[in-house]
Parts: structure tokens; sequence; C-alpha cells
């Protein structure tokens, strides 16, 4: 039991990211009352909400479980090789997705983690494609998603083209970017190829640039402030996918990754910030 | 045992400005798993901060609060050295101190 | 796969049924997988390889989900039109703009024979009802039921009443639609719904409500009163009926909606 006797005694209501919220948003009504534009206001806010990422508490996570002896064969990961060798985590992610040797396919971050974690460790990949997002082993590629991604922070995107293979993925993931379908008829494209454009409040990189690509593509995985967890791209694009009422992408399937060579060689020079921090 | 929490102190003539990140699931007691049912509330009730021993700053926190939060506030007349702790305590009785050194 | 495609579109385009097939399962699958690389013509040349390695793709890649079926991805032809009509990087690569042109304005034509009028002959709902549409952004996802009702999701993209600051701006502003463009007041209101089947303003509303592609072939806007073809892609109805249409008429064009305010 502690007693507090100090001159400073606050009783601090809706305090951590509400408060923070709740203060950036007020200001954010302010500044739109006095004719502030309603894109400073949002900077302002989202630079308030910048200054904390909950997402380092999970890059520790991350790392942990990336040198733990997990799973049936009772391994970690440290002998996994990201594309730069075994074990080597550092630089890894901005030259991803690219084509590896033994899978002989091209493959993005998620992608090459559950091969990793199959062979290694002898983790059942079916079942791990088949889990929910943010549930059970799937819940632990988040977390190791933000470890590795992180060990790239401030590095630049140098996504692989030299393999045909890579190649023929970008023009995939290019097409399947402007297919329109579903019962809306939309696409990537609708909502991803023009700037300065937002979706209610939500700002929409434009990925057919080299800004916009480098922008989503860095940031992702991400703290969903409002899911209160890790995010990958792979969620990302699966959320994106239900709200263009298309079917479900598979797990790490061809088409999700297809995508990510698009994003991620049009990303190329760019900078990467992961993991970052969304609403 | 607690994650760490991740203390920040930016520092500038005799005013320090502590950002502290907590690792909390801060559930409310009004949310409901995927079964209907309520989740019991698991949150910090109480947080404060000593500046070399003697109590700075101390809160009381209400419901309401998100899951990991952030707190921050501005302590008056630090100086370099002086050792910072932050102690927090939920309702299950749990508790965590963290320490930073001001610079 | 590749050449069970190739095999397919040759014979599918001869109007044959695949041939070579076992199990009943199997020749389902590989039907579908006909009528997807079924290939008119249609946009711009992108290479034909990039375009039958990507459909296998994505057949492979996607699995149905609450009411999100596989058929969904079947593309009907307003939709492969759009899928290659690019912007600028592309348009220099048309090789035959004329028949783009004839072309995009085909479909234009039959997006447009498919709106009707209202059944009734009356346009307008409720205004307060058309601002709940405007708002909501349920309906047709695999996390949706697909027995509730979809809402229009307008705000998702355009700016429409005066006080809801939450708007997007992938679609024009709609903020004063009516007042902007001569209904004033209720005078104008009672004037220009006593002439509807006539009147440009209600019937281009109501057409871009009903099937935005007859304004514009390729506008993200969906086409939400119309049955697209059910046949092949059994979406199971329009995205809003017809009285939720008629509620957004109201939104837009009364002089009392909170749009016109």
């Amino acid at each position: 039991m502690f007693s507090f006797n100090t001159p400073f005694k606050f009783v601090l209501k809706h305090l951590g990211a509400a408060l923070l919220y709740a203060y950036a948003w007020s200001a954010f009504a302010q500044a739109q009352q006095l004719g502030v534009s309603t894109d400073a206001a949002l900077a302002q806010y989202r630079s308030m909400l910048q200054d904390a990422n909950p997402a380092d508490l999970y890059v520790a996570k991350g790392q942990a479980l990336w040198t733990k002896a997990r799973g049936p064969k009772a391994q970690s990961l440290e002998s996994c090789d990201l594309g730069l060798g075994p074990g080597v985590v550092k630089g890894a992610w901005v030259q991803m997705p690219r084509y590896f040797n033994d899978t002989r396919r091209v493959q993005d971050l998620e992608s090459r983690l559950v091969t990793c974690m199959e062979a290694i460790q002898g983790f059942n990949t079916q079942e791990i494609i088949a889990q929910d997002f943010s549930k059970g082993e799937r819940a632990n590629i988040a977390l190791l998603a933000a470890y590795v991604s992180s060990e790239s922070q401030g590095m630049t995107f140098k996504v692989p083209q030299e393999h045909a293979l890579e190649r023929e993925m970008y023009a995939s993931g290019q097409e399947l970017f402007y297919m329109r379908g579903g019962t809306h008829d939309f696409s990537c494209a609708s909502c991803h190829t023009q700037d300065g454009r937002r979706i209610r409040l939500q700002d929409l990189p434009n990925l057919s640039t080299s800004a916009g690509a480098g922008f989503a593509f860095g940031t992702w995985p991400a703290y969903r402030v409002s899911m209160g967890s890790i995010w990958t791209m792979q969620q990302r694009l699966a959320d994106c996918f239900r709200q263009q009422r298309f079917p479900k992408p598979k797990y790490v399937s061809p088409a999700t990754v297809a995508l990510s060579v698009f994003m991620g060689v049009n990303a190329s020079g760019q900078v990467a910030d992961a993991p970052g921090l969304k609403r | 045992m607690s994650d760490p929490m991740r203390i920040r102190l930016q520092s500038a003539g005799g005013l320090t400005t502590v950002k502290v990140l907590m690792s909390h699931e801060m559930e409310s007691g009004q949310r409901k798993d995927e079964d209907g049912k309520i989740v019991p509330i698991w949150n910090i009730q109480d947080v404060f901060a000593t500046l070399n021993g003697r109590v700075v700053m101390s809160s009381e926190w209400g419901g309401g609060v998100s899951k990991n939060p952030f707190l921050q506030f501005v302590l008056k007349g630090t100086k370099p050295g002086d050792k910072l702790s932050i102690t927090w305590r939920d309702n299950k009785g749990d508790t965590r101190t963290d320490e930073a050194v001001v610079s | 796969m590749q050449s069970f495609i190739q095999k397919c579109r040759v014979s599918c385009s001869t109007k044959g049924l695949c041939s070579g097939l076992i199990a009943s399962t199997l020749l389902l699958s590989l039907l579908s997988s006909c009528s997807w690389t079924q290939q008119t013509n249609l946009g711009i040349d992108t290479d034909r390889s990039v375009q039958e390695k990507t459909l296998s793709l994505v057949f492979e890649s996607f699995e149905p989900k609450g009411q999100a079926e596989l058929h969904r991805l079947k593309q009907d032809r307003t939709q492969q039109f759009c899928s290659t009509q690019r912007g600028l990087k592309d348009q220099s690569q048309l090789t035959q703009s004329t028949t783009q042109d004839q072309l995009a304005e085909q479909i234009r034509l039959e997006n447009q024979a498919l709106i009707t009028p209202p059944k009734d002959g009356n346009y307008f709902g409720d205004f307060k009802r058309g601002e709940l549409i405007a708002q909501d952004g349920r309906g047709k996802t695999w996390s949706d039921p697909s027995e509730s009702p979809s809402g229009g999701n307008c705000y998702n993209c355009h700016r429409i009443s005066k006080n809801e600051l939450s708007y997007g701006t992938l679609g024009p502003s709609l903020y004063q639609f009516a007042k902007l463009r001569g209904i004033n007041s209720a005078k104008d209101f009672a004037q220009a719904s006593q002439n509807s089947s006539t009147d440009p303003l209600i019937q281009y509303t109501w057409g871009v409500l009903m099937n935005s592609k007859a304004y514009n072939v390729c506008t993200v806007m969906p086409r939400f009163g119309v049955t697209l073809n059910h046949k092949t892609q059994g979406h199971g109805g329009p995205i809003l009926n017809e009285q939720q249409i008629k509620d957004l008429m109201s939104l837009l064009l009364d002089p009392r909606s909170p749009v016109n305010e």
C-alpha cells in the first residue's frame, strides 16, 4: 500500500494514448475551427502519436523469439537465411521479397519466416497458414516481423530484380494491382494511384510512385493503435481485399508476395521506417 | 514478470520532459471476448515517480486508459545525474519499477 | 497449369469443351479457369503471357470466405477494360486509340442500358435515412452476413453534409449538390420533381447512383443500383436497393437536406 503525501497529486484520467488522442484530437478540432488546414492538423496529431510507438515493446519480444529454441525440433531461428546468409538479420528486410535458391521461389518476409519455422524448428506450414492473424504462431510471426524489419530501420530499399522470377512477380504484382473486380469494381489502384487522397480521414499512399510505395512498404509491419497489436503487410493486404469485397487471399500466397514485389521495387531508394505506427 | 517500461528523458535548463511507454493490456472490464463473456478488469491503478528517492508525481488512474499507456510529464529543478524511477501498480497487485538517469 | 490454360483458351475460343478431363471437380475447376482466360482483345495489349500468369496466380492464391465467393474475381467487360486503363504511364503504349475510345463507348452504353427508372415513378425518399446510408460502410464483405443490407459508404470518398468532417477525398465534394445546380428552394424542387422523368438533374443523379459507369466508364465509384452479370458473378443483387437509392436522391437534392444547408 503506497501513501501519497506529496504536493503533486494528480488524478489523471484518460492517460496514455487515450489522453494523447484526446488532447491531439481537441487540438485538431480547435485547429479546424481556427481555419488551420485539416492536413496540417492531422500531421500535428500524428507527430504527437509518433513520439512513443508501442511497437518498440514488440520488437523486443520478436528478438527474444528469434533467439529462443522453439518448436518440435527445439531450435532457434538464428540459422534462418533471410537472403543475406544464415542468421544475418541486419539489412535483410530491405532486400525482400527476393528469390531463394532452396525453395526456388520468390518470398516475402512472412513467407520466408514460415519456411524457416518449418525447416529449422519443425512447425507445420499448413497449420500456420490455416490459423487466423494475431493468433498462435501467426501472432509470433508478427513479433518476428517487427524485430526483423526494425533491423533495417533507416536503410534504403533495394528489392532485387535480377532473377527472372523476381521480374515475373513484379509484372504479375502490377497486373493484380490494377485488376478491377468484385461487387464494387475495386482494384488496389482505385485507392492507391493518386497523390493526396484519403478515405474518410485516412491518408492513402500512392503506391505507383516511389515516395508513396516507400512510405507504405516501409512502415508495415506496424503497431495499429485501434487494434492494440502489430499488423504485418500480409494482414494489411488481407484486410484491403476484404474491404474490396474480394474473396480471401491465402496467407503468404503468390498473389500477396507479387504485390509486395510490386510495392518493394517501386520503393527502391526510399528509406525503411518499420515497425510503423498506424491508427 | 511484466515487460520493462521504456523511459525517455529530455532535459534542458533544469526542466526534464519524462516520456514513459508502459507495457500493459489495460482491460477496462467492459470488453467482451469472442464467447460474449466480459473480460475482467486488469489495469494499472496507481503510477508514481520518484527523483532521487523523493516522490515527485503520483497519480490514480481510472478506467479508460488504453493498452500500452504512454505517460508524459515535466519535472522542474532537475540536474544531470538525478535518478528517476517510475512505478506502476495494477488491480491484481502486480507492480513494476523502472529507472533512468537525467543526463 | 500453364499448358492446361493454353489448351483451354484454344478450345474455349472455338466454343468447344476443354478436352482431356477425368473427374467432375477437375472439370469444374478447369472450366472456371477456361472462362477466366477467355480473352477478347480488350484494352491495352499488355503481354498476354503476363495476363495468363497473373490469372493463374490469382486462381491459386484466393479462397472463398463468407459471402465472398471465388467467382467475384471473374471480371465482366467493364472490369476487364478498366483494368488495363492505367493512366498516363500506359497511354503512351496505346496503339489503337480510336478503337479504345469506341470500345469505351460501347461499354458505357452497355452500362447505361442497365439503368431503370423507379418502379412507381417516384424518385425520392427520406434524406435522414439517406444520411445513414451514406455513413454506413457495411455490406458485401466476407465479414458481413449475406442477408444484411449494405450501406453506400459514401463518406469514404465524398464530402456530403455540412457538419460531417470525417469525409474522404477520392471523389468530388457533394456538399450543396442541389444548391449549386439550380435547386434553391422548395418551389424549385417541386417543379423539378413534377417532371422527374425529363428533368436532366434528376435523371443524371439517379443514373450516377444506379450505375456510375454509364457516365464515366472507368470511374472508381461502384455501380450501386444495378445487378451485375449475376450468372458469372452471383453478387446476390445490387449493392443498394431502390428505396436506398431514393433516400440518397433526397439527401442530395432535397433543399431541406443537410447537404443543401
